[in-house]
């Protein structure tokens, strides 16, 4: 699969100390390059044509972001908007993304079970994905299950620390290739993949 | 001087304070006022004035031309030669239509000699450019087409004043008098008829050569000496110099000043000569139209009565109807028809000096000649109460059938809705960043070596003193939504907001402000966008300071955000305190301590997390001691 793009949106990214685990491990990865939107670009004044250079180069679009109100926080909202044009991604001639992967990542302070009809949160998590997976689908993309941190707020030191290192083992993988899409496209939760291949991952 | 002078100038300015302001009220315009005034204190009623008033009146006729100046300025050369149809074709139709059918009538009905007829209706095809355009300008109609035509046609009869002058003496009976009234001094009298064109043309070509390649360093000379009266004696010694050479060659010299008006329609002293020559034009315009007034022989009206209004009616009624036919045929909408036939159906004031031109060419007796003045002066005084019933009562019956998106008028094309005062490092900035917009600026700098380098690289800048009403009036402050007021001199800041408060309530205002004081002041004065020159980039520095210092951008950038809005409110409270000085350091201190705990909690070290609810220091706590573990 080639090169990954993490694009990645934290107001207060010196606070998280989830996102900044993943990120740093991600940085540890030649073949991705991280795109830290709020340090980028504190007034909202997105440079369209260095980030759509930056999509066109890589295979592999992952979008790390808190889970703020079911989605992502503005600055990524913003950078979807103004980035993903028609023209460029979509339409006529937009093709630019066309047989690329994406995936959102993500921390919730919600636990996995209360996004279910009874629960709390009342829908899975995929159905409040759904925009992202439409903006794949219109764009020729394909749309892979979300990587997700549950109850982030009480993940502290070690279950953080174990979820930053199965991101690595994530994008090592996707890097080399070593993934099956359709396969990955039926599961839930790319997590779920990790907790099957590698086990030893969760030790 | 004589007292005589200081009592003529004592009447002559009385009766206009006393009248025009009444006859304005009334809602008759000021042309009114002027004439009732010369009418008043003319030799037919209080007889206040002698008969001086037909002196005077020539002398005022340098309104006109300083008129015709200002409005040459308005005009661009490209204008001129899109308007060359309405003028030549338009404005030479007139002429001629009436020439001949006022020629007819004089020479079938009434009875008067062929000669005598023919120079009746050239000298009644003539209107009135003084009245026009007065009564144009007041109402704002130069602009509309209607103002556009009957200006063309004035043009044209400008120079049709030329050949008049010299086909009259070849209307005359007696041949001795024509030698000895040849006396239009001129200098060009004793030259063969090429010799004449060619100085005309010298003369033509001397005005255009010098507004474009003279005139600016001169002005910019005159400029450089900073005496503000020194260029207004500039100004004047242009349109006098041009009237010299005009008359000496024998050309119109209101002519000559449009001329010289159009050539410096881009320059950039443009502002400055309209606010200097305004002044001197109003007040011989109306000295014109007192002595008008003061010229109508009321006793010659009160013996033939019937007569003289039988003249005056007859030669307005058949000029209007000239003019509205003239106008349908150039497709003029009904309005501005109505407008442009009303407007040019007087006789105008080249009418005087023909009509006694050709009483000393023996075309006229002395009884003729005089009823012909007073239907003159008549048709001039009923023109402004014909302009009246018309805009009152005729022209609303028509606007009101025409549909209503048709109904725009051309504007001015320098008219921005933007003024910016002072064009220096600030309002540079402002005034770059507005033209990138599409929003387009008048921009007025008293800088005379500014204004000639940023003209050099292209920039529209305007040399003059923005805190004279007259400049901000020519800059069109009166119709702009607002004044960018960017002077170097804070001092002067406040005085221009001050002028603009009061004269030009229209226009927003955001001024540049250099320390508190000035701010304070500002704010104290009414102005509600006042804007510290140095604090926003100080801020900017700040901000690129924490993010080298390791704050990351956005959170830099909320807390530059955070700091720019609560010094923006601290500053009302410090500027109500700050006449106490006690009170206003506690203020300041206070300020001070609420803004460093407002950032603290806001950005650094908020310990209540926005979304979870959770004690954000705890938790923080308890991560990284369990991270020392693993």
């Amino acid at each position: 699969m080639g090169k990954i793009l993490l694009v990645t949106a934290h107001p207060a990214l010196e606070k998280s100390r989830n996102n900044v685990r993943m990120l740093r491990v991600a940085n540890e990865l030649d073949k991705v390059t991280v795109r830290d939107l709020y340090e980028l670009y504190p007034r909202f004044h997105i440079n369209t044509k260095t980030e759509q250079h930056y999509l066109e180069e890589s295979d592999v679009i992952v979008l790390q972001h808190p889970f703020y109100w079911y989605s992502t926080p503005a600055l990524m909202k913003q950078y979807l908007d103004m980035v993903f044009t028609h023209g460029w991604a979509y339409g006529k001639e937009g093709n630019k993304l066309k047989g690329k992967i994406i995936f959102n990542s993500l921390t919730t302070s919600g636990t996995r079970e209360s996004y279910h009809a009874n629960e709390h949160n009342r829908y899975p998590l995929s159905s409040y994905l759904v925009p992202f997976n439409q903006l794949a689908h219109v764009c020729g993309m394909h749309y892979l299950p979300p990587y997700v941190l549950h109850e982030s707020g009480k993940a502290f030191a070690t279950e953080s620390i174990r979820h930053a290192k199965k991101f690595k083992a994530l994008l090592q993988m996707i890097v080399k290739d070593d993934c099956d899409i359709e396969k990955l496209k039926r599961l839930e939760y790319l997590n779920d993949f990790l907790e099957m291949e590698m086990p030893a991952l969760n030790q | 001087m004589d007292s005589q002078f200081f009592f003529h100038a004592l009447i002559y300015l009385g009766s206009a304070v006393i009248l025009v302001p009444i006859s304005k009220r009334l809602g008759l315009g000021s042309v009114l006022g002027y004439l009732l005034a010369g009418m008043i204190i003319g030799p037919s009623a209080l007889a206040l004035i002698g008969e001086q008033s037909a002196d005077i009146m020539h002398f005022a006729e340098f309104g006109v031309v300083m008129m015709l100046f200002l409005i040459g300025l308005e005009v661009e050369p490209q204008l001129l030669w899109r308007w060359r149809s309405s003028i030549l074709g338009l404005g030479g139709l007139q002429v001629i239509i009436t020439t001949l059918i006022v020629g007819f009538i004089a020479y079938k009905i009434v009875g008067l000699d062929f000669n005598q007829s023919l120079s009746i209706g050239l000298i009644f095809s003539m209107s009135s450019t003084a009245i026009v355009l007065q009564t144009m300008t007041e109402r704002n109609w130069l602009q509309t087409s209607a103002g556009r035509n009957a200006f063309s046609v004035l043009l044209f009869q400008d120079i049709a004043v030329i050949p008049i002058l010299a086909l009259l003496p070849l209307l005359s009976p007696d041949k001795v008098a024509v030698n000895v009234h040849q006396t239009h001094a001129t200098l060009t009298e004793h030259l063969p008829q090429w010799g004449k064109t060619l100085v005309v043309l010298g003369a033509v070509v001397s005005i255009i050569v010098g507004g474009k390649y003279l005139s600016r360093p001169i002005f910019q000379m005159v400029a450089a000496t900073n005496l503000r009266e020194l260029f207004s004696a500039a100004a004047l010694l242009l349109i006098v110099a041009i009237t010299v050479l005009m008359t000496l060659v024998g050309l119109s010299p209101a002519l000559g000043a449009f001329l010289a008006g159009v050539v410096l329609a881009n320059s950039e002293y443009r502002h400055e000569l309209e606010s200097d020559i305004e002044p001197f034009k109003g007040l011989l315009l109306g000295l014109f139209f007192i002595a008008v007034g003061a010229s109508i022989d009321f006793d010659l009206i009160a013996k033939k009565p019937f007569l003289i209004a039988e003249i005056v009616i007859g030669v307005m009624l058949c000029k209007l109807a000239i003019l509205a036919l003239l106008s349908r045929i150039f497709k003029l909408r009904v309005d501005q028809f109505m407008i442009f036939a009303f407007a040019l159906a007087q006789v105008g004031e080249f009418a005087f000096v023909l009509f006694s031109f050709a009483k000393d060419l023996y075309i006229f007796n002395q009884e003729l000649f005089n009823i012909l003045n007073v239907v003159v002066a008549a048709s001039m005084a009923m023109s402004p109460i014909l302009m009246l019933i018309m805009e009152k009562f005729l022209l609303p019956r028509v606007v009101k059938k025409l549909p209503k998106r048709t109904r725009e008028h051309d504007t001015i094309e320098e008219n921005n809705a933007v003024i910016i005062a002072g064009y220096g490092r600030f309002g540079s900035v402002t005034g770059r960043f507005l033209k990138a917009n599409g929003i387009e600026t008048t921009v007025l700098d008293a800088n005379s070596d500014r204004v000639d380098s940023l003209r050099k690289i292209g920039i529209k800048v305007y040399y003059g003193d923005a805190l004279r009403i007259d400049l901000l009036k020519a800059a069109g402050a009166d119709k702009a939504k607002l004044i960018v007021i960017a002077l170097d001199d804070s001092a002067q800041v406040l005085k221009l907001v001050n002028i603009v408060k009061k004269h030009f309530p229209n226009m927003h205002i955001i001024t540049r402000a250099h320390g508190l004081n000035d701010t304070y002041e500002l704010m104290d004065a009414g102005v509600l966008h006042v804007f510290r020159e140095t604090v926003d980039s100080s801020l900017r520095a700040g901000t690129e300071a924490l993010k080298i210092m390791g704050v990351r951008a956005y959170t830099a950038q909320r807390a530059h955000d955070l700091f720019l809005e609560h010094d923006e409110k601290s500053l009302k409270k410090m500027a109500a305190a700050r006449h106490d000085k006690k009170k206003y350091i506690n203020v300041l201190r206070k300020r001070i301590q609420e803004l460093e705990t407002i950032i603290q909690n806001d950005i650094h070290e908020k310990p209540i997390h926005t979304h979870t609810g959770k004690d954000m220091t705890t938790l923080r706590l308890k991560d990284e001691t369990e991270e020392e573990e693993v």
